[in-house]
């Protein structure tokens, strides 16, 4: 008992020592016992040593590859009819293509892991400061790592350049966040300046957790002095990050290579099959069952035939004399294995090899596709993998992230409006979508590098000495001064101030206020400079009212150099509106306005101010500064203070703000869901913003009805969503062509999916979504994004799409059944790990309407048509068996089947599963209806699959019996000689190559002259092939002449002709009715295309609007509808009580900004970044 | 600015190949019909005629007593004009069994020296026993030879027998090259003397179905209609596997011997062809479908 208990209290001193680790910094003696990983990463998953092994038995672990091994080794019995060659060639030549193709993504893998590891980094070693590379850091080192440089590990600050010991890093590629944030040394160690030797001498400990994934959580301690200070994710920098704003750092290294927490978060990108390959292993296990069968049949008539004519009955078998055991059971099992092995052609050997093939020039078109490329970044499109190709071709539903895909991320000033003048002249994306869909064509012209606000009246008006100049320069002076935004002076050029804004939309006020001639330069604690036309002016900043989202708007008091306290608010039309004095002017007019931008997409924000007199400032103040330091209530205080000055304002006038949408953005979400695919807008942003940007991308739009649901607890939530579903659904049943509209839109937030997305409710909200034709999910954290995809991917039998740009859309792409990436732009991320990447969202259009259709098409015939030519080919195995005493006798030559595949029936399918076009690509992108046309789910259905393996079986019976009931009555020459069974094989064959390939030929519609060469190249080549085998005796004794004595008959000829004929007679009839009486979407398109001269081809972004066939009768049906459903516009499901209405305001503040301005004593906030937790407060 | 990442704009790439795009339109579709149609019903008719001119007789001998000589009567109810072929048939006979196809060395059968080890794919026929000693191998080896077809034919009218001229029975390429006498002849147990022997050469020729036939001999003259005697020295087994053996006297047209299969077949596929064609004509003509007809697209409807 005591020997357990000891034991028990050692295991646990163990684990507790396992729970931390201790660093020695700087610690010179690091020998043989160094615990811990180096700095250098792998992310091969080959060595020399294991390629072979390892690639061998993943390539086997594919069904057909594996199936073949094992027909190989069937083939080296006795009992095969067929050579082990026939087979082992292929098989080698196909694993030999995949090996060398994994090989090489090996070797791109490896050759970016030694970039990596060998950059550059400075570490202090033997007392100095060196360059070394980043493979070569250990736990414990000191590196210095300057501006703009990426941290090579995690790493913890002791000391930085600037004042506070802070820094300022970029986490692009850990959250895709562009904001800076703030980091900070502990003070202890602020005083280890850049010098070489103080830091040689500096001697600490720090005890640290373990590695671990989480990337905002750090304990640890420093031991310094004989004190512990303690550690946080304050101090942490991780690697993945850079240094920003920052001159230099000095740190210790703390996790390395595979231990630190991006490396722990990267998880193997999961490998992803299409559709199209899952569904293809259970075609062929259907084939393999089909194979079986005729095993089985074969092993018991070849038993039966043994049983009933062998041994001495057929004497001339020589039974008697023969020393195998041929009793009619053994037989009947080689029977089986033989027939197995004559019929292996069934699986097309050669398919896997062709489908690899052919998906790689899709993607050399993906890659090579100019209308994909982005000429401004210079980035084309990309497919990172090949599998996927055909899966593009059958999305139902795209989940886009918002910022940075469907937005460039850039807001702009666009348009004003001040004391009822409206300025600015700018085309928004949304104005051209709409006009598009009035019919009417709206340009932009402006040209790049332009502001976006261009307006000579605004600074004319200004220069006129009136009333409206007052307003001008008051509402240029609020852009200038009302926000939290920090300039930061370039350090090459000091003129040029680079704006380091939270609020990108502040960012855009600052800037354009610049470009107006009023420019922001420097900010204190308690004062902003601004030159206003050359000459500086400073506020003194007095307070900040903080923007939040039960405010929507922000103050700001500033004292002017003429000693006036103003008060400045921007905020939501709805906030300032309410809060204007009496005497307020041109009310109605700026709303108005407000209305005319909202319209064309626009993030608008209205401007007041008010002169406050000195005696009720600082009366007021009193009363701010106490609600400042209560310790309860104090935010609900303090808006309760800001209100009792926001009030009486006076109107200055209106922005209008642009969250810039990609170019063709609208356009592009448009056309999809015409495609009849659904998008689900998923974003981190305020829920306002997310429901601007579905309007102005066309996601949401004017006549729809939007749902709102929003919960605070699970059973809320259920309730939100069912009484949701059902007012919605009753409206369904009575209107049938609502449901057709699917006139609904859902806006639903972060808070309320992490109840949404639990238990039952989740049902019901999938339920819900269905029923809407958008879907915008705001507030949304990474790994919720991730569960919204994984919902739909698993409860609905649907193939999803996820787009996105940073690295918070990793987990979204991965899980997706297609991940797409935003190139392009900083921060890899999300393009490393997606599937394809593309440079706009745009190209969406053209990757998944062309691309995909053709993909998935293209595919589609080829796996059919491989099967199709091969059951065509050994079936007349089974048939000859009949007559053969079930000996699995070959039909034909064992050389001539394994050359079959490669050389007489290849190329043509190749050639149109890579160049095939049913229609178009003009075509597929001016009808996107094409791409769920009716015959999209029957492509690869199992039905479809044995349809064609059944025309094979019918082919291969016209080909073996026509010839059967001729070759009964011999002779057929004039010349009275026989022809035997070679013969009789020689016109089977050529009978077969001549239908298979013009079977190919009746498949496609788009002859180009490599088609021609293909298909009568093939049928040549076996001519000119079967001359050159039959010629020689040494080549082959069994087929010499053969082919000269058979096909220089007429009567051989007429046969062929006749089993031509007759093969694919059904098949041509079918395919001519069927057109004629039920003809496809495409088929349609096609004889439009044909009868109608083809336009040009940069018809593909340019609509031509006369043509009557563009217009959308549907959008006549919607006229109607909305008379009737005007009052239903607007359906709040909120349990909470509090229904809020959005009027197009929106106001961008990140919710975990990382700095914020609070009041005049400038304390500087640091939130964790979940945004809940305030980690430390201090006073500069 | 430079984009050295810009794709090149060729048509392969761009997918945009010139292409033909032929569709099935009602009008080239119908003409093929009825050109197809003809065109089979004229071979049809053809084959027909020439097969009908093919006169051809034939009796079963299977009842004969074996090894012995076997007279039967063979009635000729049309003349048949000179060249007539003389052929055997046997059914049920599985010329095309996989062991007994590959039961053969071509390599000895061109006259090649061979070792034993070369014979192995003759068995069950390689040697006597199995024995490699050289005198007990099978000259030729394997099942096909040492099954070789031994009854020997004559016809005649009672008064006279006629020529059975055995020149050109056989493929030329067989005779002259892939079968050619070893020398000197090997020790071992004679099967065939002469492996160039047209007869020999035939029956090396295997069938493929279980019914076949084999060129006996060719008579360079008329027999006229009437009654003919054929003697047979009937030494081979069939009746053990329930085979039959017959003889066939027939002429040949262009096309071959007497086949009504292939000539019906044409007649009535070409029939069926032009049936379809009119079907596709009045359909078309009664409830003709405008091509690139938008009704058909949902969206538009």
């Amino acid at each position: 008992m005591k020997k357990q208990k000891k034991k028990e209290q050692k295991k646990q001193k163990q684990n507790e020592q396992k729970k931390q680790r201790k660093i020695i910094i700087t610690d010179q003696e690091r020998g043989k016992d160094f615990p811990f990983v180096g700095n250098s990463i792998k992310t091969t998953k080959y060595n020399i040593l294991t390629f072979l092994p390892k690639n061998l038995f993943e390539q086997f672990r594919r069904l057909a590859n594996f199936y073949f091994l094992i027909v190989i080794i069937l083939e080296y019995f006795p009992f095969s009819p067929l050579n082990p060659t026939v087979s082992v060639l292929p098989l080698i030549f196909v694993l030999t293509i995949t090996a060398i193709r994994e090989a090489y993504e090996d070797i791109q893998r490896n050759k970016s892991d030694s970039k990596i590891n060998n950059s550059p980094t400075i570490c202090l070693r033997n007392g100095s400061f060196q360059t070394m590379k980043w493979k070569d850091l250990k736990v414990g080192d000191i590196v210095k790592i300057t501006n703009g440089k990426f941290f090579p590990a995690d790493i913890v600050i002791l000391s930085t350049s600037e004042p506070m010991n802070m820094c300022y890093i970029e986490t692009c590629n850990l959250d895709g966040e562009t904001n800076l944030k703030i980091r900070q040394g502990l003070q202890v160690t602020s005083f280890l300046n850049n010098n070489e030797n103080e830091l040689s001498n500096f001697q600490a400990t720090i005890d640290s957790e373990l590695p671990n994934n989480r990337l905002y959580k750090f304990n640890g301690a420093l031991n310094f002095n004989e004190e512990t200070h303690s550690l946080s994710n304050t101090q942490m920098l991780l690697r993945g990050c850079a240094l920003k704003n920052t001159k230099w750092i000095i740190g210790v290294v703390i996790f390395t290579g595979s231990d630190s927490k991006i490396m722990k978060n990267s998880t193997d990108p999961p490998s992803k099959r299409s559709t199209i390959e899952k569904q293809l292993n259970i075609r062929l296990i259907s084939i393999f069952i089909f194979l079986g069968i005729i095993g089985l049949v074969g092993a018991f008539f070849s038993g039966y035939w043994q049983h009933k004519w062998g041994g001495s009955k057929s004497w001339y078998m020589g039974d008697e004399v023969n020393h195998d055991n041929l009793s009619p059971v053994l037989i009947g099992v080689y029977g089986f294995f033989s027939f197995i092995i004559v019929c292996n052609v069934m699986i097309p050997i050669s398919l896997y090899v062709t489908m690899e093939m052919v998906k790689l020039i899709q993607t050399i078109f993906i890659n090579h596709d100019i209308d994909m490329y982005h000429d401004e970044t210079d980035t084309p499109a990309k497919a990172r993998t090949s599998n996927l190709s055909e899966e593009l071709g059958i999305i139902e539903y795209i989940f886009s992230d918002k910022t940075g895909t469907l937005t460039c991320n850039i807001m702009e000033f666009m348009k004003c409006t001040i004391g009822g003048i409206k300025y600015g002249n700018g085309v928004t994306e949304v104005a051209i979508a709409a006009a598009k869909r009035e019919g009417r064509i709206l340009e932009n012209n402006r040209k790049k590098n332009e502001p976006a606000f261009n307006d000579d009246n605004l600074l004319n008006n200004l220069h006129q000495k009136t009333q409206s100049s007052q307003m001008i320069h008051e509402f240029l002076t609020m852009l200038s001064v009302c926000h939290t935004v920090i300039p930061e002076k370039n350090q090459e050029n000091e003129s040029e101030i680079i704006y380091q804004a939270s609020s990108p939309d502040e960012g855009a006020f600052v800037q354009a206020a610049r470009l107006l001639g009023y420019r922001f330069h420097k900010r204190t604690p308690n004062s902003i400079t601004v030159e206003i036309e050359g000459k500086d002016e400073t506020f003194e900043i007095l307070n900040v009212l903080e923007f939040n989202s039960t405010r929507k708007r922000m103050s700001i008091i500033v004292r002017t150099e003429d000693g006036t306290i103003k008060l400045y608010t921007k905020g939501s039309d709805s906030m300032i509106m309410e809060r204007l004095s009496q005497e307020s002017q041109d009310v109605d007019v700026t709303n108005n306005h407000l209305e005319e931008f909202a319209k064309d997409g626009l993030r608008t924000l209205c401007f007041a101010m008010r002169v406050i007199p000195e005696d009720e400032y600082q009366k007021w103040n009193k009363n701010f500064h106490k609600a400042n330091i209560a310790i309860e209530n104090r935010q609900e205080k303090l808006d309760e203070s800001a209100e009792e000055i926001e009030n009486n304002l006076q109107l200055i006038g209106a922005s209008a703000i642009e969250d810039k949408l990609q170019e063709g953005v609208p356009d592009a979400i448009e056309e999809l869901s015409k495609a009849g695919i659904k998008i689900w807008v998923l974003t981190g942003d305020k829920r306002e913003t997310a429901i601007n940007i579905g309007f102005a991308c066309s996601l949401l739009t004017q006549n729809m009805t939007i749902i709102t649901i929003s919960g605070n607890d699970l059973q809320s939530t259920k309730n939100a969503l069912e009484s949701a579903i059902k007012e919605n659904s009753n409206l369904d049943d009575n209107d049938d062509i609502m449901k057709k509209n699917r006139n609904l839109g859902l806006v639903i937030d972060g808070a309320t999916l992490e109840y949404a997305l639990n238990g039952d409710a989740k049902f019901s909200l999938l339920q819900l979504a269905q029923m809407c034709s958008a879907v915008i999910c705001c507030r949304v954290s990474p790994l919720q994004k991730a569960l919204i995809v994984k919902l739909v991917k698993d409860n609905l039998d649907v193939i999803s799409l996820a787009i996105g740009d940073g690295a918070n859309d990793v987990s979204m792409i991965q899980s997706a059944h297609i991940g797409i990436g935003i190139s392009g732009q900083e921060g890899m991320q999300a393009v490393l790990s997606s599937d394809y990447s593309i440079a706009q969202f745009r190209f969406l259009k053209k990757l998944i309407l062309v691309h995909g259709r053709y993909s998935y098409r293209r595919i589609t015939k080829l796996i059919v048509y491989s099967f199709y030519k091969n059951m065509a080919f050994s079936i007349m195995q089974v048939y000859f068996a009949i007559f053969a005493a079930w000996s699995a006798q070959t039909l034909f030559d064992s050389f001539l089947i394994s050359i079959f595949n490669v050389v007489f029936s290849s190329l043509p399918i190749v050639v149109i599963s890579v160049l095939d076009q049913d229609v178009s690509q003009d075509a597929e992108l001016r009808y996107p209806q094409l791409y769920s046309d009716r015959s999209r789910n029957f492509l690869f259905s199992f039905t479809r699959f044995w349809v064609w393996l059944f025309q094979g079986i019918y082919q291969g019976a016209i080909m073996f019996f026509i010839p059967y009931f001729i070759w009964k009555f011999e002779p057929l020459s004039s010349n009275g000689q026989v022809l035997g069974m070679w013969g009789m094989s020689t016109t089977i064959y050529t009978s077969l190559i001549i239908t298979i390939n013009l079977k190919i030929a009746l498949e496609t519609t788009f002859w180009t002259w490599m088609h021609h060469l293909t298909i009568w190249g093939s049928i040549v080549v076996w001519f000119l092939f079967a001359v050159i085998y039959n010629a020689n005796l040494k080549i082959s004794s069994k087929m010499f002449h053969v082919v000269f004595q058979t096909l220089k008959l007429p009567n051989i000829w007429l046969q062929i002709l006749f089993v031509v004929v007759l093969s694919l007679f059904p098949d041509f009839v079918y395919k001519y009715l069927s057109r004629y009486y039920r003809p496809h979407y495409w088929q349609i398109i096609q004889e439009q295309e044909k009868i109608k001269p083809k336009k040009s081809i940069n018809t593909v972004n340019s609509f031509n609007m006369q043509e009557p066939f563009l217009v959308d009768s549907a959008e006549e049906l919607d006229k109607l509808l909305i008379t009737e459903k005007m009052n239903l516009n607007e359906m709040n499901y909120i349990v909470d009580g509090k229904s809020e209405k959005f009027t197009g305001f929106a106001f961008s503040t990140p919710h975990n900004s990382s700095f914020g301005i609070v009041d005049k004593n400038l304390t500087l906030t640091f939130y964790d970044e979940d945004g809940e937790n305030q980690i430390s407060e201090k006073e500069l | 600015m430079e984009h050295p990442n810009k794709p090149k704009n060729s048509a392969f790439k761009q997918q945009r190949l010139k292409a033909w795009q032929p569709i099935l339109t009602p009008r080239p579709v119908i003409t093929t019909f009825f050109i197809v149609g003809a065109v089979f019903v004229i071979i049809g008719v053809a084959l027909t005629v020439s097969t009908n001119k093919v006169k051809e007789s034939k009796i079963e001998y299977t009842d004969c007593p074996l090894n012995s000589t076997c007279t039967k009567s063979i009635e000729i109810s049309d003349k048949l004009s000179s060249p007539v072929y003389m052929y055997y048939q046997l059914t049920n006979y599985h010329q095309n069994h996989r062991r007994y196809v590959k039961s053969r060395s071509d390599k000895q059968l061109r006259g090649e020296k061979v070792s034993f080890k070369d014979l192995e794919i003759c068995k069950p026929r390689r040697s006597l026993d199995d024995s490699s000693s050289p005198d007990k191998i099978y000259i030729p080896c394997g099942l096909i030879a040492y099954s070789k077809f031994t009854d020997i034919f004559e016809l005649g009218d009672g008064a006279s027998n006629f020529t059975l001229s055995k020149g050109d029975i056989a493929w030329n390429s067989d005779v002259t090259k892939k079968f050619q006498n070893p020398n000197p002849f090997p020790v071992g147990i004679e099967i065939q003397r002469n492996f160039e022997d047209p007869d020999f050469v035939n029956w090396m020729r295997v069938a493929a179905l279980p019914t076949f036939r084999k060129l006996y001999a060719k008579i360079d003259q008329d027999i006229e209609k009437g009654t003919y005697n054929l003697y047979i020295n009937n030494t081979y087994e069939v009746s053990s596997f329930d085979g039959t053996k017959t003889i066939i006297l027939t002429t040949t047209s262009w096309a071959g011997g007497k086949n009504i299969f292939l000539g019906s077949a044409y007649l009535a596929l070409g029939s069926f062809i032009i049936g379809i064609g009119i079907f596709c004509l009045i359909t078309h003509l009664v409830a003709p479908r405008k091509l690139a007809d938008t009704t058909y697209l949902p969206w538009k409807s």
